[in-house]
């Protein structure tokens, strides 16, 4: 516990405390600091705004991409591409990589290792189907037809109530559901490696729509290495994705049309080609049931010997839409409000200006101004940085007495003494009380305590006659008179000075080493 | 001085808020509604702050001292009484409202590093200092020098109910907290600045 003296000291400092009052403001300066906190509020009041939005924004774009994630998509996770927007590539945790068309719309209803099972809506996905092993399985669901997968890249396109399967490299089992005869088993041979099954409910039946390679031939594999189109190769290339015709209406049409070059043509795989060794043949069946079953076994037996299949591309690759991208674009840098405006702003017509003349308006402003700087200077100074004030205060200073004594404080605080003690006699030469003893007692402090000169301080001291008895500063000036004197040797005098400091004000801090200078 | 309107709000404003040493500004405690828009509320928005004003330009000196950026802080606490009054509700008063704002702002400055006090006579008055004022205002930054190496909620507590002399109470209430823990902030903090004292000694004081 301290000492009682020391919370009898607390006590006083308390009451010193609660009389303190802070410097006043001029009822110029305090409106004006009122009008810039308002607008300064409006300004903020608009930017938390948008910093509101612009978190709404970023939580949205959080959640359509953590949506999107594939490493966190939960089974039945929807994923859709606008007709306008850039074709997106994603990647499954097992490795399969996906090709999203615009227009398109997936959900992902398994993807655990042993299954992965994805339903097609609408649109065209290219598929590039990791190796399966035994036991493990790739199933894509469409609108009329089901595919399963022995590793492969093959694309799926649902398309006016039509499903049409294309095969690039592998093999798949296709089992029609919307077929009358699901037992009928459609074989054709050696299926073309590139080629397309398209299932047409309504004739019920799988026509082979060739792709360079006559039905029920086999063809050689590719062997021209070839790139991508940039609609499906670039997922990130700005330009618009192939748009989609409506649908299908005959074979030829797909030949022609519907089956866009990028995967139309060998040419448009290699990327995805180039990625497996040796591709197996591909095969397009339709059935389902005992037969569908063994067809697969027996082909996954083949499939597992000959794919080399790997993951195309990496995965999470996931491709914003340009509104998204916006979005995060609005929402960058929240805190990038308008600055508040500081007293430091030109100050502006009051109320009280209007109607006068315009030369009496420009010089209230330039008053204004002038008046303003010096606040600033003097909060500047008061805060440390002498250096500011001093070169706020200086313009002023040759016509204004306050902005000569804010020149004279900096200039002592910065520790030019005796620039500061010219600037003080200057002051005190010129200017009028109070300021004018200010100064001329600042300039005796320098000479004595800073610049070691008590003359000069003794001679201040009378030409100003600071230790007059009417002078406000009479106890500090007497004090100070007697310091000049001890330090010039005149130790009489300086007896005289302090009995006569001692007589008025007995009681202060100084008074104590008055007693001591008189041997008291 | 203007007089108060007679709100319903009036009687939970204390006299001295009312009565600000400016001279200029009418405090007004009326809930300033937020759909009442136009000049008229940007008129009495107006008013309240200047109002308000010298009180906390008051409580920020108790708060942060002499050393601190005074006027910047109470530009920041101008600020966010323009933002935060057209919310104001009129549940508490209006006092209570706005020293909640100027304590949480003088958090801010609290964090800032103080710049050394100047010596008394550079504050650049336009009177010149007696022995006796001059005396007093180095007491003073020796105190805030003291307060400054408290913590945040203990230099709070103290100015809070040491210096505005609020019950621990009303203090807790400000700040957020409990009246017990506002009491053991004070007396903690009381203790803390009476060994700073008993350590400085005289020596410290001048300097």
């Amino acid at each position: 516990m301290a000492e009682p003296h020391t919370q009898r000291e607390l006590d006083g400092l308390l009451k010193l405390a609660r009389a303190a009052e802070p410097p006043a403001v001029g009822a110029l300066a305090a409106r004006r600091m009122v009008r810039h906190a308002q607008a300064a509020a409006l300004q903020r009041g608009q930017g938390r705004k948008l910093t509101r939005y612009a978190l709404l924004c970023a939580a949205a774009l959080l959640a359509l991409v953590a949506g999107f994630a594939w490493q966190r998509a939960p089974a039945g996770t929807n994923i859709a591409v606008g007709a306008s927007d850039r074709p997106l590539r994603i990647a499954l945790k097992t490795g399969d990589s996906l090709l999203l068309a615009p227009g398109s719309e997936l959900a992902v209803l398994e993807q655990r290792s042993e299954r992965r099972r994805v339903r097609l809506a609408r649109g065209r996905v290219l598929f590039d189907v990791a190796k399966l092993a035994a036991g493990e399985g790739f199933e894509v669901e469409a609108e009329s037809a089901r595919v399963r997968v022995l590793g492969t890249i093959f694309s799926v396109e649902v398309s006016a109530g039509r499903t049409l399967v294309r095969v690039y490299e592998g093999r798949v089992a296709v089992g029609g559901r919307v077929l009358a005869a699901p037992g009928v088993w459609v074989s054709r041979g050696a299926l073309p490696q590139y080629g397309d099954a398209l299932f047409e409910p309504e004739a019920q039946q799988l026509v082979l729509v060739r792709q360079g390679v006559q039905p029920g031939r086999s063809s050689p594999a590719p062997t021209q290495p070839v790139t991508l189109p940039a609609a499906l190769a670039n997922a990130q290339a700005p330009a618009a994705a192939p748009a989609l015709p409506a649908g299908l209406t005959s074979p030829a049409a797909v030949a022609s049309s519907q089956v866009p070059a990028a995967l139309a043509s060998p040419a448009g795989l290699a990327p995805l080609a180039a990625q497996r060794e040796a591709g197996p043949q591909a095969s397009t069946r339709m059935g389902s049931g005992a037969s569908e079953a063994s067809a697969l076994r027996a082909d996954r037996g083949a499939s597992a010997d000959a794919a080399t299949a790997q993951p195309s591309s990496a995965p999470g690759q996931l491709q914003p839409s340009s509104s998204v991208a916006a979005g995060s674009a609005a929402s960058a840098d929240p805190h990038s409000g308008p600055a508040r405006p500081r007293s430091s702003a030109p100050p502006t017509p009051t109320a009280s200006e209007e109607g006068a003349t315009p030369s009496s308006t420009a010089t209230s402003v330039a008053a204004q101004a002038a008046a303003f700087e010096l606040d600033r200077a003097r909060a500047l100074l008061a805060a440390g940085d002498a250096q500011g004030a001093l070169s706020l205060a200086r313009q002023h200073a040759a016509r204004d007495d306050e902005a000569l004594l804010l020149v004279a404080d900096a200039s002592r605080a910065l520790g030019r003494h005796r620039e500061a003690r010219a600037h003080y006699r200057k002051l005190a030469e010129r200017g009028a009380d109070p300021l004018r003893t200010r100064a001329a007692f600042a300039a005796a402090q320098l000479s004595l305590h800073a610049l070691g000169d008590p003359a000069d301080a003794l001679s201040l001291i009378a030409a100003f006659a600071l230790a007059a008895d009417d002078a406000p500063l009479r106890e500090r000036a007497t004090a100070l008179e007697v310091d000049a004197l001890l330090a010039l040797g005149r130790r009489w005098e300086a007896r005289l000075a302090a009995e006569r400091y001692l007589a008025r004000e007995p009681e202060t801090e100084t008074s104590r080493r008055m007693r001591e200078v008189l041997g008291k | 001085v203007t007089a108060l309107r007679p709100t319903r709000l009036t009687h939970a404003v204390k006299p001295e808020l009312a009565t600000s040493d400016a001279g200029h500004g009418r405090l007004d405690a009326r809930p300033f509604a937020r759909e009442r828009g136009g000049s008229d509320a940007r008129a009495e928005l107006e008013q309240t702050l200047l109002g308000l004003m010298p009180a906390v330009r008051r409580w920020l000196y108790r708060m942060l001292g002499p050393a601190a950026p005074l006027d910047d802080a109470l530009q920041d606490a101008l600020i966010e009484l323009a933002l935060a009054l057209p919310r104001f509700e009129g549940r508490a008063s209006l006092e209570s409202f706005a020293r909640t704002i100027t304590v949480r702002v003088a958090y801010r400055y609290f964090k800032r590093r103080e710049s050394a006090p100047l010596d008394p006579e550079l504050h650049a008055c336009s009177e010149p200092l007696p022995d006796r004022q001059l005396a007093e205002r180095r007491a003073l930054l020796h105190l805030h020098r003291g307060l400054a190496k408290l913590s945040p909620k203990r230099r709070t507590a103290f100015v809070l109910c040491g210096i505005e002399e609020l019950s621990p109470h009303e203090a807790a209430a400000l700040v957020g907290t409990s009246a017990g823990s506002m009491r053991a902030r004070y007396m903690h903090a009381r203790a803390e600045l009476a060994r700073y004292l008993g350590a400085q000694g005289g020596e410290g004081r001048d300097g």
